[in-house]
């Protein structure tokens, strides 16, 4: 057998590793998928998000609108279409930038549709980057128009609907503990159950486990259909 | 756009694509819940019948789709959009081609006998 150089050891190694990386990644989205809850440990304890039930959906429908009538009537809060007309009064043209963003998908589409047919790489990774390329400006316009919206209603709507729905559904495993009332013997283990995290609302708002908030609202936007919760989890 | 995304590699794996075709012709279910399905869940379903027509179209001959376009993330959505693009426009030839307004008999006005 050949001895490897150096280099190829290195190579190797890289290899190794990122199959490695790559096969620890699957484990991970393997157990993400099996049911519809995610359990995940912060600071050494036992955490878990899951998606809603009925009852659970209606509550948090319920108090976001009620919030959404509370909004209606704050007057330091004004309502997307409203803020997109102030703005163009001020010279940034929202409806403009949703056009670019459209006029930069087509021309995404227009380079997928020439990609599609080369096998070349050479061509291949020109047409790649060209891509890339298009998708980073499109991103960018996303983003200033994520920021001029800020202050409109219903952003503010969709932050309060993500910070009610991870107060929810956020919970954490506790053991139950049995005390022998003959004996006088206490803090025998009998099993686990899941509790809610946080008694409430005021509760989660107070909280200064912001690590935890943002974990949860990490992998509650894995569960949820929700582009409030992506955002946050960033 | 992410490449190499775990879930797009879990979905085109052969283990997947079995447990997937198995599990539609046996009807066991693929995940612990039946119901309340999760953002992760429903993506992963529709990648899985995603690759699974891309492997059909493979079986099938098609033109511009191999193995190498599979497991590239960029030149696998190349492919669906260049793909959708071609149904469009065959769809637009079929229907200016059903809709040229000439009858397809031609009714003459005949003198009629004495």
């Amino acid at each position: 057998m050949t001895k490897k150089t150096k280099e190829e050891k290195e190579k190797l190694s890289v290899s190794v590793t990122k199959k490695l990386k790559e096969l620890n990644e699957l484990d991970t989205v393997g157990d993400l998928i099996k049911d519809n809850k995610i359990e995940f440990t912060h600071k050494e304890k036992k955490y878990r998000v899951r998606k809603p039930n009925l009852k659970e959906k209606n509550n948090i429908r319920n108090k976001t609108n009620k919030k959404y009538i509370e909004l209606l009537d704050n007057d330091d809060f004004i309502l997307r279409e409203q803020l997109i007309v102030k703005l163009k009064k001020n010279g940034v043209d929202v409806d403009n930038m949703e056009r670019k963003i459209k006029g930069l998908q087509s021309e995404i589409e227009n380079v997928q549709v020439k990609l599609a047919q080369i096998s070349d790489k050479k061509t291949v990774d020109i047409l790649k980057k060209d891509i890339e390329d298009l998708m980073r400006e499109q991103q960018l316009i996303t983003i200033d128009i994520k920021e001029y919206l800020e202050p409109c209603i219903e952003t503010e709507l969709a932050e309060f609907g993500n910070l009610y729905m991870i107060y929810s559904l956020l919970e954490k495993e506790v053991n139950i503990m049995v005390y022998n009332a003959e004996t006088g013997e206490k803090g025998k283990l009998t099993g686990t159950k899941w509790i809610k995290v946080f008694n409430s609302y005021d509760e989660f708002l107070n909280t200064e486990e912001d690590d935890l908030i943002s974990k949860s609202a990490y992998y509650l936007s894995l569960i949820i259909f929700n582009r409030g919760l992506e955002r946050d989890s960033k | 756009m992410i490449q190499n995304n775990p879930l797009r590699t879990l979905a085109r794996s052969t283990e997947y694509q079995t447990l997937y075709n198995r599990a539609k012709d046996l009807g066991f279910e693929l995940f612990d819940n039946k119901i309340n399905l999760t953002k992760l869940q429903i993506t992963l379903l529709n990648l899985l019948e995603t690759y699974a027509s891309l492997y059909q179209d493979i079986a099938m001959g098609e033109n511009y789709i191999d193995e190498d376009v599979i497991e590239d993330d960029m030149r696998c959505d190349a492919y669906l959009v260049y793909k959708r693009k071609m149904r469009k426009d065959k769809k637009k030839t079929t229907k200016k081609q059903n809709n040229t307004r000439s009858p397809s008999i031609v009714f003459t006005k005949g003198r009629r006998k004495k």
